[in-house]
Order: structure tokens, then C-alpha cells, then sequence
């Protein structure tokens, strides 16, 4: 536990020397919110209804999807691919460890990020509710682990780390590119959430009905757990892949 | 610790071939060999991160998690400052050597303490080296690896990274394993030499 609260503190501070990140995580999604519902703040206080549920879900997907991939997907074959992580992993002794402590702090990060979009999200709406702040550190929790193992598939691709930037920005646009797909059937509904934006907009609407609606819908668990138990299965299969050694000295 | 039948094939070159060797616990071990002769790869293989292509038997050598390695040209996190790298090492291993090795102390009075709130981006190569060498010392394994610690490092420094590396040997009894072109630097120092062909 020492050990991972040493890495965590390394990361911190190696993070946070780099706020550019915040830019493309936090301000570019806020910024458009302001863009698309700026007109609420001359107007009288907005509730918290299904509808403003689902635009929130939409943006706390972004912020999340996009701060798992770059902060901890990208950052790990980053340095993996300049060495920091095969140095990294013979001082700390294990993968686990240092693949944790980047974790935690990125859902610490995570976590903030979302509790200022959502100030901003009330400030707007003029409706100041505790909930809101709750559910979306719920959510981010709650689906920070399913979606980080999915994507730790991205460890596998054999692309240059000049590259990986472009392609995350490809991925993203193509995962939400997706997400309006129809469904129809318990099938097809199964397939969209192994999307991982479509699964975490699923969540944090679940956890924004249920906070701000007192309503749940009790037919998705079932299909909720096994989709979380897949990307668990495929996290396993990516992280085992980890290798020490940059895909550029593998090639 | 013993490496037997070690071998390393490309499909274009042999770089070993049933090459077998003895460590000593009793002295530094010194990897010796022209550039591209596999000096890296073997501490690869006995970190067991070696590549596919590197066969051999292992004798007595730890476990991965009882080695600490320190690569090539590695600048770790360059945002950290001394004080932070230095600290975390400290978390990581075991605060007992600086207080108990005389050699960690003046090091840490002498050359340390100047550099302690410097960032690890904006020290020299061998000031890194040094800073490096002296963190992979706290920690606490059965085994110790070090690729060219004193590449590219001055006459002094390099003195001092030798010293903190036989430490490990002479005063807390470790296994040491590093790589060198430069064996006048270890003319002072207990060494057992493996030349690598």
C-alpha cells in the first residue's frame, strides 16, 4: 500500500506539470456546453428532468472516456515506449502497482473534473443540487475501472507513440459516432453498451434517474453486469499483454 | 547465481551460443563487450524481460520482483525534483541504509543537498546518474542491476557511483551485476569480469 501511495505521488506531480490535458478533457467540453445551453442563464431556474439528464450523461461520458484514454491508456504506452515504465517497473517490482497508482490518481483528476463541469452545470441552470455533484462522482467511479480495462486493449495495437494521439482522436470520434445507432431487442441493446461511451452515458443516466427521479431501470442490470464482466474479460486479456519492452524495440 | 547454455540467435547473426556463467556475491560483476555484443539483452534475460530469442538455463537467480534494475539513459520523470525522487526511492526501499551506510550520508551531505530541489529534467547526464544510482541503492533486493551506470558521467562522479554500487557488495552483502566499457574506472574496486565474446 506504501508503495502504491509513493507512485500515486509521482504521478500527481508529473501530471499536474502538464495542464495542457485539462484543455482537451475539461475546457474544450464545458466551453461547448456553454455554447449549447448558455441561453439558460438569463432564463429562470432549469430542473433536473430526463432530458437534462441525458445532455449531462453525454458530457460526462466525454470528460470520462477522454481522461481515461489519454491520462492513463495513452500515458502508460507512452512510457512504456520511452522507457519510464520498464524503469518504473523494476524500481516498484510489480505491474499492478504502478498501473493502480496511475489509476487512482487519474479518477482523483477524473473526479475534480467532473465537480467543476457540473458548478458550471448549475451555475448555468441556476439549480444548485448536492445530487448532481454525487451522482457524477458515482458514475465516474463507477465506470472509470470497465472502461480503463476496455481500453487497455490499446496496449496490443503496434503503433508508434507519434501515432497513438491520432488514432485515440479516430477511436473517440468513431465510439461517438456510434452511440445513435438504433437499437431494437435486449441484443442489440447488449452490443451498444459494449460501446464504451454508449455504457458510460447508460450509467451516469441510470445514476442521474435515480438520484434526481427516484427512478431505475431494473431491466438493464442484468445486461449492465455481463457487459462490465466483458470488458473486465478484455481488460485482463490487454494488461496481460503489457510488455516492458516499446513496440518500436519489439518490431 | 549461474547462467548456463545461454544463447542469443537473429536470424542474421549468433550473439551467444551455450555461453555459460558464474556470478560472484563476494565482488561487482562486470559485463564487458563491444557495442552490439548483447551486454543489455543478457541483463535482460536474467531480469527475465529478455526477448524471445534468448534461451538459457537460470540457476539461483531472484525474482523479478528481488530485482532492481537501472536501464540505459533513462531520465524517469523529468518534472520531479531530486527531493521528490529521492523520497519516493526512500518509500519504496529502506530508509535504514541512509542512516546507517556512512557513504549514503556524505553523499547525501556533499552533492545531494545542492541539487535537492533541482529538477530531474535540469540536471547534467551524470548528476541523473548519480541521483539514480544512489535511489536504486535504497532499495531493498536480492539483486542489482546496473547497464552503463557510468556512461557518459566525469572522473569524479563516476568514483562516486562506483562507490554507492560496491556498497551494495562490501558493506550489505547484495548481488551486483552491471555493464562497462570503461574498466579502468574499476581498477580499485572488487570486480569479477565476464566478457561477453
Amino acid at each position: 500500500m506504501n508503495d502504491i501511495k509513493a507512485l500515486c505521488k509521482v504521478y500527481l506531480i508529473n501530471m499536474l506539470s502538464n495542464k495542457f490535458v485539462f484543455v482537451f478533457n475539461l475546457l474544450l467540453p464545458t466551453l461547448y456546453f456553454l455554447y449549447q445551453n448558455g441561453k439558460y442563464w438569463t432564463r429562470p431556474a432549469v430542473t433536473f428532468s430526463q432530458s437534462t439528464n441525458l445532455i449531462i450523461s453525454y458530457f460526462w461520458a466525454y470528460i470520462i472516456m477522454v481522461t481515461i484514454l489519454n491520462n492513463v491508456i495513452v500515458a502508460m504506452i507512452a512510457q512504456r515506449e520511452n522507457g519510464f515504465y520498464k524503469q518504473l517497473f523494476f524500481i516498484v517490482g510489480s505491474k499492478w502497482k504502478i498501473l493502480i497508482a496511475n489509476f487512482l490518481v487519474q479518477l482523483a483528476v477524473l473526479n475534480g473534473e467532473l465537480i467543476i463541469f457540473n458548478v458550471v452545470v448549475m451555475t448555468i441552470f441556476h439549480n444548485w443540487h448536492i445530487s448532481l455533484v454525487l451522482a457524477g462522482m458515482l458514475s465516474a467511479t463507477i465506470v472509470a475501472v470497465p472502461v480503463a480495462l476496455i481500453s487497455s486493449l490499446l496496449f496490443l495495437l503496434k503503433v508508434k507513440i507519434e501515432s497513438i494521439n491520432i488514432l485515440v482522436s479516430i477511436l473517440l470520434f468513431g465510439l461517438f459516432a456510434l452511440i445513435n445507432l438504433p437499437e431494437s431487442g435486449s441484443i442489440s441493446h447488449t452490443l451498444s453498451l459494449l460501446n464504451p461511451i454508449t455504457y458510460t452515458v447508460e450509467t451516469s443516466f441510470q445514476t442521474l434517474s435515480l438520484f434526481f427521479n427516484h427512478t431505475f431501470d431494473h431491466s438493464m442490470i442484468l445486461i449492465w453486469v455481463l457487459v462490465t464482466i466483458i470488458y473486465g474479460f478484455f481488460g485482463w486479456f490487454g494488461t496481460s499483454k503489457l510488455s516492458v519492452h516499446s513496440i518500436i524495440d519489439r518490431a | 547465481m549461474q547462467i548456463k547454455n545461454y544463447s542469443l540467435r537473429y536470424v542474421d547473426r549468433v550473439l551467444a551460443q551455450n555461453f555459460d556463467v558464474e556470478f560472484s556475491n563476494q565482488a561487482i560483476n562486470v559485463i564487458t563487450g563491444a557495442n552490439g555484443a548483447g551486454k543489455t539483452t543478457l541483463l535482460d534475460f536474467i531480469a527475465d524481460v529478455g526477448p524471445k530469442a534468448a534461451k538459457g538455463d537460470k540457476i539461483n537467480v531472484p525474482k523479478q520482483a528481488e530485482i532492481a534494475y537501472q536501464l540505459q539513459h533513462i531520465h524517469f520523470f523529468t518534472t520531479l525534483s531530486v527531493a521528490q525522487t529521492i523520497t519516493m526511492y526512500r518509500q519504496l526501499g529502506d530508509p535504514a541504509v541512509e542512516t546507517q551506510n556512512p557513504t549514503f550520508q556524505i553523499i547525501k551531505a556533499q552533492i545531494l543537498d545542492k541539487i535537492w530541489h533541482v529538477e530531474m529534467g535540469k540536471l547534467s547526464g551524470g548528476e541523473r546518474q548519480m541521483v539514480l544510482t544512489y535511489g536504486q541503492c535504497l532499495l531493498d533486493r536480492k539483486l542489482y542491476i546496473f547497464d552503463e551506470p557510468t556512461s557518459g558521467v566525469d572522473v569524479d562522479n563516476t568514483k562516486i557511483i562506483l562507490n554507492m554500487i560496491a556498497s551494495l557488495v562490501q558493506e550489505r552483502q547484495k548481488l551486483v551485476i552491471m555493464t562497462s566499457h570503461n574498466l579502468e574506472q574499476l581498477a580499485e574496486l572488487p570486480v569479477n569480469l565476464i566478457a561477453l565474446a
